[in-house]
């Protein structure tokens, strides 16, 4: 009997574990694959030729891949830090009962709803030369001349993370709330009881429940500020001078404008090495949850 | 043994959803034609803006009964069109037979081998009735790989009423357009000498390549081989970065995308702008500020060509048909039927002389000398990256973080690895 089930759900799982080999595995394997071939469109008539690990060692003495990387890592653990740390506000505030609950939740929902290059536009025009961050600035007398927001390295990166972080606490703060909504409120009057503060509360009740979903949260996001693409493309589209192009930007730009398809290959798989081994780290933290 | 089990599960369902994103779904080819007729050929197009595709595919279908084409949209963006394309011609996929191309993309393609030579199916008399410019871009190694059916270049737009009131002659050089530029602006207050989209990327190597052109240089020979000047491009990044730090240039230059920049310019804001010739539309619209009095000229020296054409896959099935339909795309007819419908500018020198296209569109005469003095860039099939690594180091050049020869030294060192 329990034999036949297991069968049972095997079979029904082939359908999903089919599109997974097509979809997902094929293409990632061929992307490994292609990454031992010097592959370029200009040369398509040629063929490929196989060079080892030449890519790589190509990649380890790329400048530019480097800067990239560095930007693309200090972007995500800044914009998911703030992300974790306003959504965790904005989630213990939705979780409150004040009257405009619903109005509150559904307005936090706003930014994430619109469309990735939508918002990027938008926040290129509040950084434009005009824009209404420099014309608010002005008017409170804080700068004398116009601020390059988006020609400036240092004031280009600000931007892109401010309008991130705009875009994607949303998400963290609702998944948070989902953690949020699933403590017993009998931990927090026993608490009290006990004549444990707020910050108790906090850390010893609200954190501890929450951890789970906090690390499947923070996971999520980490993975998709890795491949950030569109909102920057939108923004800066790599500039000034290329400070703000992230990996999958340039991996993007190497496999398919410049057809260089093994080396855009290369750039691929050495992200989503570093991507599944930051992941690792959460692995963890899920297992010791997996029992509940 | 569980552990690693999960682990491993784990593993596989981060690797999916890492690449899920990035997968993308590539034509379905509809396999082999089943002996009877009519054929059907699929065509790549650009977008359907105000139905001209469908407009012309059915104009072609009418003329054409045993061809059937199945026209397939392509993205709004030229680097995702470019992206399409190249996913489908690399595997050597039938799913294309005919397609909608940039200027820059016939040397990429010729010499990979994904598009045939037309010059069988052509007389002289058809090439000749192309203007040079437009159609020089799909002329590679003695062959011709496709055939425009829209024009573009870079031109140089004027205040006509401002260049009057001060009596200055259109600018020949671009010193002269620098000079101009500011001193009117400084007497008028309130605007800039010139205005352009100097961000990031593709317009920017197009731009810089418009201010070398006119101290004689050149990226590739006839052969492909570099030939670029070091000297010559330092000077062209520092006149470059003279119009910012001379303030002929509007504020914020280095950071303006097409509409940005045409923002200026409908708000009066600026004498000269550097823009394509879909500029001329937006400039002399209703709303804006300058209608009537934005002027078109050549820029000094070249003007970057741009613009759009056809080409036929050296792995279509139909490729006979695919080449009727690509010559229909491209003929009269149809470059009639897209005038009607959205604002292109013809490849075709009869249309420049057609009365009643002339008194629609009176301001076409105006495109000629532009067009005429336009240039192709750099006709290499590396020219993509090699514009990547220009883009790169002319910004960061006019935002200040290297000077003009570190620029020039780098542009020269990067250049001859990809032209290696």
């Amino acid at each position: 009997m329990n034999k036949k089930s297991t069968r049972m759900g095997y079979l029904m799982l082939l359908p999903s574990v089919l599109l997974i080999l097509v979809l997902i595995l094929y293409p990632t394997v061929n992307t490994i694959y292609q990454s031992f071939f010097e592959i370029r469109t200009q040369t398509a008539a040629l063929g490929p030729k196989f060079v080892g690990f030449r890519n790589y060692v190509k990649a380890f003495q790329d400048e530019h891949f480097w800067d990239t990387l560095w930007w693309t890592l200090a972007f995500t653990a800044v914009s998911v830090a703030l992300e974790l740390i306003i959504g965790m506000g904005l989630a213990l505030l939705m979780n409150r009962k004040i009257p405009g609950q619903g109005l509150i939740r559904t307005a936090v929902l706003i930014p994430w709803g619109i469309p990735t290059v939508v918002s990027g536009i938008i926040w290129t025009q509040f950084f434009a030369q005009n824009g209404i961050v420099n014309s608010t600035l002005a008017a409170f007398n804080l700068i004398k001349e116009p601020l390059s927001w988006l020609g400036n390295e240092w004031l280009a990166k600000l931007s892109i993370l401010i309008a991130d972080v705009w875009k994607n606490t949303p998400y963290m703060s609702l998944l948070l709330l989902s953690g949020l909504l699933t403590i017993s409120r009998d931990y927090y009057e026993a608490a009290e009881i006990d004549g444990a503060g707020k910050f108790r509360q906090f850390t010893h009740i609200t954190l501890p429940l929450i951890k789970a979903t906090m690390s499947v949260t923070v996971l999520f996001r980490i993975i998709s500020a890795m491949r950030v693409y569109d909102l920057i493309v939108a923004m800066t589209a790599g500039g000034p001078a290329g400070r703000t192009e992230t990996v999958s930007m340039y991996a993007v730009n190497t496999y398919f404008t410049y057809g260089n398809t093994g080396y855009g290959a290369t750039l691929s798989v050495l992200m989503l090495i570093i991507s599944v081994g930051i992941s690792m780290f959460f692995v963890d933290s899920l297992k010791t949850k997996g029992s509940v | 043994m569980r552990r690693m089990k999960r682990t491993a599960l784990t593993v596989l369902l981060l690797t999916a959803s890492l690449t899920l994103g990035a997968c993308k779904a590539s034509g379905s080819g509809d396999g082999g034609q089943t002996g009877g007729e009519p054929v059907t050929i699929n065509y790549y197009g650009r977008p359907d803006d105000n139905g001209v595709e469908t407009a012309i595919v059915a104009a072609f279908e009418e003329a054409h009964p045993d061809i059937k084409v199945n026209y397939v949209e392509l993205p709004d963006s030229s680097n995702d069109r470019l992206k399409t394309i190249n996913t489908v011609l690399q595997a050597g996929d039938s799913s294309i037979d005919v397609f909608a191309g940039d200027v820059v993309w016939p040397p990429i393609f010729s010499s990979a081998g994904w598009v045939i030579p037309l010059d069988d199916y052509l007389d002289q008399g058809e090439m000749d009735a192309y203007l040079p410019g437009p159609l020089s871009a799909f002329q590679l190694n003695g062959k011709t790989w496709g055939l425009p059916f829209m024009a573009d270049a870079g031109a140089l737009y004027y205040r006509k009423d401002l260049l009057e009131k001060y009596g200055k002659p259109v600018p020949e050089t671009w010193e002269e357009l620098a000079a101009t530029g500011k001193e009117i602006a400084e007497a008028e207050g309130d605007m800039s000498g010139f205005v352009s989209y100097w961000m990031q990327n593709e317009s920017l190597t197009s731009s810089m390549l418009e201010f070398y052109w006119e101290k004689g240089g050149e990226v590739v020979d006839e052969n492909g081989a570099n030939v670029l000047d070091e000297a010559k491009l330092a000077e062209t990044l520092a006149e470059m970065k003279a119009m910012i730090d001379h303030k002929v240039a509007a504020s914020g230059i280095e950071t303006f995308n097409t509409a940005a920049s045409r923002a200026v310019v409908t708000a009066g804001g600026a004498v000269f702008t550097r823009d394509w010739l879909s500029g001329y539309a937006p400039f002399n619209a209703e709303d804006s500020a300058v209608a009537g009095n934005m002027e078109i000229a050549p820029l000094p020296s070249y003007g970057s060509l741009g613009g759009w054409g056809v080409m036929v896959s050296a792995f279509s099935k139909n490729q006979e048909e695919a080449v009727e339909f690509a010559k229909f795309r491209a003929n009269y007819e149809s470059q009639m039927i897209a005038c009607d419908l959205v604002d292109i500018k013809p490849t075709l020198k009869a249309a420049y002389e057609d009365e009643e296209l002339l008194s629609k569109k009176p301001e076409l005469p105006g495109y000629l000398p532009v067009l005429e003095a336009s240039k192709p860039r750099p006709l290499s099939p590396y020219y993509a990256e090699i514009s990547g690594v220009m883009q790169l180091e002319i910004h960061s050049v006019i935002t200040g973080l290297t000077t003009p020869e570190e620029g020039a030294a780098n542009i020269i060192q990067k250049v001859g690895q990809i032209l290696l």
